[in-house]
């Protein structure tokens, strides 16, 4: 499966899983690969200015870094986008932006806003290059909202077609025709190895897969621990610490409080990685979706070197997945 | 009073009648809700705990597991096998926010007819289905609900996940802004109604708007709407009065919010945010509650050649993975104590901030959030 190869990627998930994390390293995956691409964020008041070193991320595309850029699409800039294509004249569009009908209306109207933002999607994903009919970007990828309103968004250009009429309702079927071609887009769902995350993630692929008619490509499984002893040490380790001889064999070298550390630690440590695995397990056995696995990576401050690294991580995973 | 009352958080939660849990997604909103829940039911008192969305299994653990929007009361039982001192009594529901609308509407239409006419209009359903806004705004109109009538002496309310902590505490406003004249009145106004849009509106700006939107949308769908107003009609005064009293109600001394946080850096920044955003509008924050605070093991600095060289030669293979792995967790622990400790300082000396640790495991039964107790009320 050649993740990358899509024009639009939908990066959604639980809140909290690493949606954010995992949509920035692909995208810089991308641009690695030689694809320029465009890191589309929704209102997220964004960690990347902060862990790029750029400027604050705004409605105007800005450059990460060579062949990454990107936009967060910030829902009183997209209103003024979508009124200044729809309008055209800045004196039928400026007043009409500035009135409180319409402020109330698209604050409260629902599915307003995310029809809105979809279609911003839409459209950055048609824009072409000055003087040219090339796209400006090869690639888009969201940063998705969380579950629940990830499939407000994705569902809203659907609704808003049966229900709607005017010019609306065509561009309304065209960011459908675009959200549901399996060639040009996919959804990647991130996820936790935890009750709840993996749940969601069975509910929300059933419903991104079902009713929404989007391809879900692949799960990322993130933040599974990295086991603490693998392999012979693992072993041995079980085999010691039958009958205490690991506990008394630590204790009289390295004294009470070291021993007890090191021996409390790893067992916390075994504990989780059981959780996580069996999770793990729980979710291949229900999703006939390749997963690809991205460790917890222990870094006390997250900071951009530890996106790069997420970002080979899942290079080398969706290579052996492809 | 009780023994445990002596604790920062008794002392808090001791009066409040509504105790809401906020913070970011996934931070154990949830969890410790139903935790502060169970420590009022074992200090004697009817409490009353409204889930969003709970895990699977403590839902069955605390008998909700079917949803259905209504209150049950957790078995006594269970509640003494985990530990709970008799005498109080806890309840537990999951929001439904499709169903809490529809009761809504079911209670307040005016007659029969209009109460067909909205709960089957197109509009409608989207509108109490799955619109941003709508699951907070309905949770705020069951706790008014069930602080009106439900004769509870405390609901600990659990929130939903928003994109930003603070979405839930402007859902009344913003809905009933929507529910407010100018934007009602204009869907309302006849030349709709009759089919004629635009045409009769009054200020050339809202003439504007008018047109625009009937341009856009389509007639059609406008009329769709302006009819779902109509059906609505004689509600707006009910729920705009409702969001009044619930912003009342949150702003008072009888509400106590508790922040809920992971010790990690961006998570806290999100609740050093929110906590700003609660001060501005007059509410209280009551207390923070940092949770899966990784455990400190106590050990700093490397272990040295000359320990290691004592290590029985059977378990020297074992000794460095295990050494690297609780250094790199000792670590993280500093960190979040660090971070912590910065907290604790921003917090002041009003806002108590209790820690739980990172179990490794999930917490999913009673007995779970029993331990949970144990950190958080010392
Ligand atoms: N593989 C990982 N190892 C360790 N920490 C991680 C990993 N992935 C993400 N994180 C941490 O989890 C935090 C949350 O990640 P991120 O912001 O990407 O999640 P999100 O799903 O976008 O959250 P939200 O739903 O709030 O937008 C990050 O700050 C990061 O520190
Ligand atoms: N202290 C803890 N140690 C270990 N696991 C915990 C702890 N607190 C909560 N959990 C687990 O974390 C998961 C998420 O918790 P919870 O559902 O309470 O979060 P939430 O904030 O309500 O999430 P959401 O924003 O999705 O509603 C649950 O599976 C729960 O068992
Ligand atoms: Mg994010
Ligand atoms: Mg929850």
């Amino acid at each position: 499966m050649d993740l990358l190869g899509h024009r639009l990627l939908f990066v959604t998930g639980k809140g909290g899983v690493g949606k954010s994390t995992v949509a920035a390293a692909l995208a810089l995956a991308a641009a690695r690969r030689g694809l320029r691409t465009l890191l589309v964020e929704m209102d997220t008041r964004s960690m990347l200015a902060e862990v790029f070193g750029t400027g604050a991320v705004g409605a105007v595309p800005v450059e990460l870094r060579a062949g990454v850029e990107a936009v967060d699409l910030e829902p009183d800039h997209v209103a003024e986008d979508f009124l200044r294509t729809h309008l055209r004249f800045e004196r039928v569009w400026r007043p009409i932006l500035e009135s409180r009908v319409w402020h109330t209306f698209y604050e409260a109207a629902p599915g307003l806003k995310e029809l809105l933002c979809l279609g911003k999607v839409y459209r950055l994903e048609e824009e072409v290059r000055r003087y040219s009919r090339v796209r400006r970007w090869d690639l888009l990828v969201v940063d998705a909202p969380a579950t629940g309103h990830a499939m407000g968004l994705l569902n809203v250009s659907r609704v808003a077609s049966r229900i709607l009429v005017g010019p609306l309702r065509r561009f309304a079927q065209r960011i459908t025709d675009l959200v549901t071609d399996p060639e040009r887009t996919a959804a990647c769902i991130v996820t936790l190895a935890e009750e709840m995350p993996v749940n969601e993630t069975l509910e929300l692929h059933g419903r991104l897969t079902g009713k929404l008619g989007l391809k879900v490509a692949c799960v990322i499984l993130n933040a599974l621990v990295r086991p603490a002893l693998e392999g012979e040490a693992r072993d041995r380790f079980e085999t010691l610490r039958q009958g205490d001889v690991l506990r008394r064999g630590l204790e009289g070298a390295l004294g009470g409080g070291p021993a007890t550390a090191l021996l409390d630690c790893t067992e916390a440590q075994l504990a989780r990685e059981a959780l996580q695995a069996r999770y793990a397990r729980r979710l291949r056995r229900r999703l006939r979706v390749p997963s690809v696995e991205v460790p917890w990576l222990a870094v006390p401050e997250w900071d951009l070197r530890a996106v790069e690294e997420v970002s080979h991580l899942l290079e080398r995973g969706l290579g052996r997945v492809r | 009073m009780t023994p445990g009352s002596a604790t920062p958080l008794d002392a808090l939660l001791a009066d409040r009648r509504v105790v809401v849990c906020c913070g970011s997604g996934g931070v154990g909103k949830t969890t410790v809700s139903a935790a502060l829940a169970l420590r009022g039911a074992g200090l004697g008192r009817k409490v009353l705990v409204c889930t969003i969305d709970p895990a699977r299994r403590l839902a069955n653990a605390m008998g909700i597991a079917r949803l259905g929007d209504r209150e049950r009361r957790v078995p006594p039982e269970r509640l003494t096998a985990a530990g709970v001192l008799p005498g109080g009594a806890l309840w537990a529901m999951m929001l439904d926010t499709k169903r809490t609308f529809d009761r809504l509407v079911e209670r307040y239409a005016p007659d029969p007819a209009s109460r067909d006419r909205i709960l089957a209009n197109g509009f409608y359903q989207n509108l109490s289905n799955q619109v941003m806004g709508s699951q907070e705004y309905m949770a705020m109109e069951k706790l008014y609900e069930l602080r009106e009538e439900g004769g509870y002496d405390q609901i600990v309310l659990d929130t939903p996940p928003t994109k930003h902590a603070l979405d839930f505490l402007s859902a009344s406003r913003r809905m009933s802004e929507f529910l407010d004249g100018s934007v009602v009145k204009w869907f309302l106004r006849p030349s709709i109604l009759a089919g004629r849009a635009g045409a009769q509106a009054v200020r050339r700006g809202t003439r504007a708007v008018a047109e625009a939107l009937d341009r856009l949308l389509g007639l059609s769908f406008i009329k769709d709407l302006s009819e779902f107003f109509q059906a609505f009609e004689g509600l707006f005064d009910g729920f705009r009065e409702r969001a009044r009293r619930v912003e009342e109600v949150l702003g008072s001394a009888e509400t106590a919010f508790v922040l809920v946080t992971s010790p990690a850096p961006w998570t806290l920044a999100e609740a050093d945010y929110f906590r700003g955003r609660l001060t501005e509008r007059g509410m209280s924050l009551g207390a923070v509650v940092v949770n899966r605070v990784r455990a400190d093991y106590g050990v700093n600095g490397t272990l040295s050649a000359a320990d290691l060289a004592r290590v029985p030669a059977q378990l020297a293979p074992l000794v460095p993975p295990l050494v690297a792995s609780l250094e790199a967790h000792q670590a993280l622990a500093r960190g979040d104590a660090r971070r912590l400790a910065a907290l604790r300082e921003r917090a002041g000396p009003e806002v108590p901030v209790a820690t739980v640790p990172d179990f490794p495991t999930d917490v999913h039964d009673l007995e779970g959030l029993m331990r949970i107790n144990a950190h958080l009320f010392r």
